[in-house]
């Protein structure tokens, strides 16, 4: 009977509908909000992860074609250079050898001995470009040096190198990751920046070990970089940034402020390397 | 409040509205939001004011089937959960 006895509202009733209006738009309006704001940051983080799975996917189909490309390299040298040095060593010295006077046998095995001669230095050099001995033995510096001595060899360019604090040297995979980084860096400026000289130097504080390269040709910067890294043909530049990446480092590409020179910075947390 | 906190603050891979506990909370949360008022001037008005009670009335049985019915969705999922986990 309560409920259908209507008396005039007093002010107490409206503040109490408006009140509890307020506070149901309030409560209802934050929960809204609370599902759309955790919706929106799931979204993005799924999004995020799939990007770093993406580009994950992308490096690992780098190291693998690298690794083929490697492969392929070394197949076709063993098989184009090796295979017809051994098969004419094999017709020097074939049944008829003994058959034949004094003289032609001296001569067939001299020339065998040439060509095996032959063989031997070409299968050095295969293994020395697989794992240069000069890193294995001596550590980065002396291997950076030798490198430059040998480019610089060739009279079209200059290069130099100089190690300011490389006293202890670093684990063997470590100093040949940063090795060919360099080595892919170097290669680079040879074939694409038509520079007149290359100037390497190395530095170290307490945490980081720094190595920048100088030179004055046509060189990138990092957003340039960071477009032909994610550039599914760009191949070199994957390699770089996922050895980088290994070394749990940095690296920076630069333009200097007189726009003469081009640098690129690589910075290599000491720590984790040691 | 606390526990919406503590969900923006450490958000997780699932959405909010599959969890028990968030049902749970929102229907208390509503219940406790929408009668704050009615029971703020309860005590002062009820006797006095026929309108005032019937109000009361109203928005807290509304309020009150809300609140059970969110904490209702609440069981039913937990026990799903329950469900989904003993099957594996």
């Amino acid at each position: 009977m309560f409920f259908l006895q209507v008396s005039p509202p007093n002010n107490t009733t409206y503040v109490v509908y408006l009140g509890t209006f307020g506070m149901l738009l309030l409560a209802v309006g934050l929960i809204v909000f609370i599902v759309f704001h955790q919706r929106k940051v799931i979204y993005f983080q799924l999004r995020m992860k799939k990007m770093q799975e993406e580009q994950q996917q992308m490096m690992l189909q780098a190291s693998i074609q690298s690794q083929e490309e490697e492969r392929q390299r070394i197949a076709a040298d063993l098989h184009d250079d090796a295979g017809p040095l051994l098969a004419t060593v094999r017709l020097y010295l074939n049944e008829n050898l003994i058959h034949q006077d004094q003289g032609t046998q001296l001569q067939s095995i001299y020339n065998a001995k040439q060509i095996i001669d032959d063989t031997i230095q070409l299968i050095r050099n295969m293994s020395h470009n697989l794992i240069p001995p000069t890193l294995k033995n001596f550590g980065l510096e002396s291997a950076v040096n030798d490198m430059f001595q040998k480019i610089n060899g060739s009279g079209s360019i200059s290069t130099s190198a100089r190690f300011h604090d490389y006293k202890r040297r670093l684990k063997l995979e470590y100093e040949l990751s940063i090795y060919r980084v360099l080595q892919e860096l170097i290669n680079n400026i040879l074939k694409h920046s038509h520079s007149s000289f290359i100037h390497l130097t190395q530095n170290k504080t307490d945490q980081y070990i720094y190595i920048r390269i100088h030179h004055d040709g046509e060189g990138m910067t990092q957003t340039e970089y960071e477009k032909l890294r994610d550039n599914p043909k760009g191949m070199g530049l994957k390699n770089i940034h996922s050895r980088i990446k290994i070394l749990n480092s940095r690296i920076l590409f630069e333009k200097d402020p007189s726009n003469t020179y081009f640098k690129v910075t690589i910075e290599i947390p000491v720590q984790a390397l040691l | 409040m606390f526990y919406y906190y503590e969900e923006i603050k450490r958000p997780d891979s699932f959405f909010i509205y599959t969890k028990p506990e968030f049902w749970g909370v929102s229907g208390i949360f509503i219940f406790s939001a929408g009668t704050f008022f009615v029971f703020l001037f309860r005590q002062q008005s009820l006797d006095a004011d026929k309108t005032f009670f019937n109000l009361y009335v109203y928005i807290h049985a509304l309020l009150f089937i809300v609140r059970n019915l969110l904490i209702s969705v609440s069981f039913l999922l937990k026990s799903k959960t329950q469900q989904d986990i003993s099957h594996i």
